[in-house]
């Protein structure tokens, strides 16, 4: 998919990338940013959602997703010790992709359907499809 | 596996072609929706019960495709249930699991592929 990807999102063709997974449509970008490899995370009936959570495409409800796991908003995309961070990319106020970011400081994301990547800045894949950089947030590392 | 008629691989082509079609156009999306509305999803589920096996086929090659609504739209069933209680509003298999229940459904009906 490696065309594909540089074709889509031009920051990441400049930025450069690794393909670090196989493609799978069993997770997607947002459960992959939680942690979890066996569910999509969506609003569609058949996927999942956390029940306590508003189901609403609006951007502030992703948030909410994530403060109840036991994060907040933070100021910037700098790896700091002692706390992991996630960003979350919105379009007209709507979701669209998260990335989390790794211990050494780069981030991976789940790009749809496709692979995960690692890649150097959540900026990378921002654009027509994922839209801008909403927020930051960030909790303890366990 | 029976042989190809002309009919069937014209079939099996026009399917390949919509599917790469969906798989380009939402494939990157993290919203199962756009798939399910996309132009050529709905032509897929237009092209009846004669495209099935290529779909059972897709799904068992691991290809996914988030074919379960139209499975149901052109069989009228739904083997996915009864399907894992997340609280009273809300329920879920996961893409695997259902995909798994599709193959065992079409197997039991007779379908080959």
């Amino acid at each position: 998919m490696e065309l594909y990807f540089e074709e889509f999102f031009p920051n990441l063709a400049a930025s450069g990338y690794e393909i670090t997974s196989e493609a799978s449509s069993i997770y997607n970008c947002i459960a992959w940013a939680a942690g979890d490899t066996t569910d999509w995370w969506d609003l569609h009936p058949r996927a999942y959602w956390p029940p306590s959570v508003p189901r609403s495409w609006r951007v502030e409800a992703l948030v909410q997703v994530f403060t109840e796991r036991g994060y907040s908003i933070c100021e910037n995309t700098e790896k700091e010790t002692g706390y992991e961070k996630v960003a979350i990319c919105a379009r007209n106020g709507l979701w669209e992709h998260e990335a989390r970011q790794l211990d050494d400081g780069r981030w991976t994301s789940k790009i749809g359907e496709f692979e995960d990547i690692t890649h150097p800045s959540p900026e990378d894949l921002t654009g027509e499809l994922y839209g801008e950089v909403h927020c930051i947030i960030r909790r303890p590392s366990a | 596996m029976q042989p190809k008629t002309q009919k069937t691989e014209e079939l099996e082509a026009k399917f390949n072609e919509l599917a790469e079609q969906i798989r380009r156009d939402t494939g990157f999306s993290s919203h199962i929706a756009d798939r399910v509305k996309h132009p050529a999803y709905q032509e897929v589920v237009g092209m009846g019960e004669a495209v099935l096996p290529l779909i059972f086929r897709y799904m068992e090659e691991g290809k996914g495709g988030f074919w379960f609504h139209a499975l149901s739209a052109i069989t009228g069933a739904d083997p996915t249930t009864p399907p894992r209680r997340i609280n009273e509003d809300f329920v879920a298999l996961n893409i695997s699991e259902m995909e798994q229940a599709w193959l065992i459904w079409a197997r039991q009906q007779g379908y080959r592929w």
